[in-house]
């Protein structure tokens, strides 16, 4: 390989830095072979005429540019076909996922337009925002018990359950600040009321949205040292 | 159920290891100097078209004991027999469109 500041040498380094054309996975993977093949290609032509190594470096080039952005597509898609089998045959997961989402908010929003009274309507989104909470800690534990067993199906569905947790968090941020920014002041007012006479419930919301992201960032670590 | 080959250089790449284990760079002479006009592979081809190949079952990296840097980072690929059964097919259907081509009478006018 050539080495110290000879020009082959500048060509080696220039072509490491253009390997920053393909994903990163990609580049961690077969980086160092390619920047070694390509050294030895170009000490092959150390003595060729000048017409063989711009013929070379134009070929190395379209290579670079074509197969960069063909294996980013690969990426693209592999992701797209990971999340379709994530999703597409559960829709028990989405569901689940949907009521954890829109159950709580929905009941604050209830209570806050209406306040907290006795009647069969309260009493329906009680038990809802209870069973969303029991989806929750349902799914807390799958994470766990996944994570516990080990093996690629397990963590294949340990993975389903994290991403699950995040775009639940995703979604119920989302809503939660689209509804602060768009309801009345004095509506902020009865929630800051109500937050300081219901505590217990506050903390109880605030736990929930703590814990779907805790779920994720606890168990990526650990994923990612199980699967490498 | 062995998987389509996605291009052509998928081929070249699982004939070039029918013959034995190989190295990256080893695969690259192989391929470019069998068919110079044909198909000339670049490193980015060649990994790329390799890791569809070990996705799709076709391809295993071999580990073996080192000998140095310089082979640590030359992994050698193998054919698994998915892949063996690929190039054997492939074959047959070279074998067969050989057959139908010598049939053929490429005058114009003449099918």
């Amino acid at each position: 390989m050539p080495s110290g500041t000879e020009p082959g040498s500048v060509a080696v380094r220039v072509y490491g830095i253009l390997l920053r054309l393909y994903p990163a996975a990609f580049r961690r993977r077969y980086g160092p072979e390619m920047a070694d093949i390509f050294a030895m290609d170009l000490a092959g032509i150390a003595n060729a005429s000048p017409l063989v190594r711009v013929r070379f470096l134009a070929s190395t080039i379209t290579d670079l540019a074509g197969s960069g952005l063909a294996t980013h597509w690969d990426a693209l898609t592999r992701r797209a076909r990971f999340h379709q089998r994530l999703v597409g045959p559960s829709a028990g997961f989405v569901s689940a996922e949907l009521m954890l989402v829109t159950v709580p908010l929905w009941t604050v929003l209830r209570v806050l337009h209406q306040g907290v009274a006795a009647g069969p309507g309260n009493a329906l989104l009680g038990l809802g925002f209870a069973a969303s909470h029991a989806g929750l800690l349902g799914m807390m534990a799958t994470a766990a018990r996944c994570l516990a067993k080990g093996g690629p199906a397990f963590r294949h569905r340990a993975r389903a359950v994290q991403r699950g947790a995040l775009r639940s968090f995703t979604l119920l941020t989302a809503l939660l600040v689209t509804t602060g920014l768009s309801i009345p002041g004095d509506l902020v007012r009865r929630a800051a009321d109500l937050g300081a006479r219901h505590w217990v419930s506050w903390a109880a919301l605030c736990a929930v949205m703590g814990a779907l992201p805790l779920i994720f960032f606890v168990s990526e670590p650990i994923l990612h040292r199980r699967e490498h | 159920m062995t998987p389509p080959l996605r291009s052509r250089a998928a081929v070249e790449i699982l004939f070039a290891l029918a013959a034995g284990d190989r190295h990256g760079y080893a695969i690259m002479r192989t391929i470019n100097d069998r068919s110079p006009r044909a198909l000339t592979l670049g490193p980015g081809t060649l990994y790329r078209t390799l890791q569809g190949l070990h996705e799709d079952g076709l391809v295993v990296e071999v580990t073996r004991a080192s000998r140095g840097e310089q082979d640590h980072r030359r992994r050698l690929y193998r054919l698994t027999a998915g892949g063996r059964h690929a190039v054997a097919e492939e074959a047959q259907r070279m074998r067969a469109m050989i057959r139908l081509a010598s049939r053929l009478d490429p005058r114009p006018g003449r099918a």
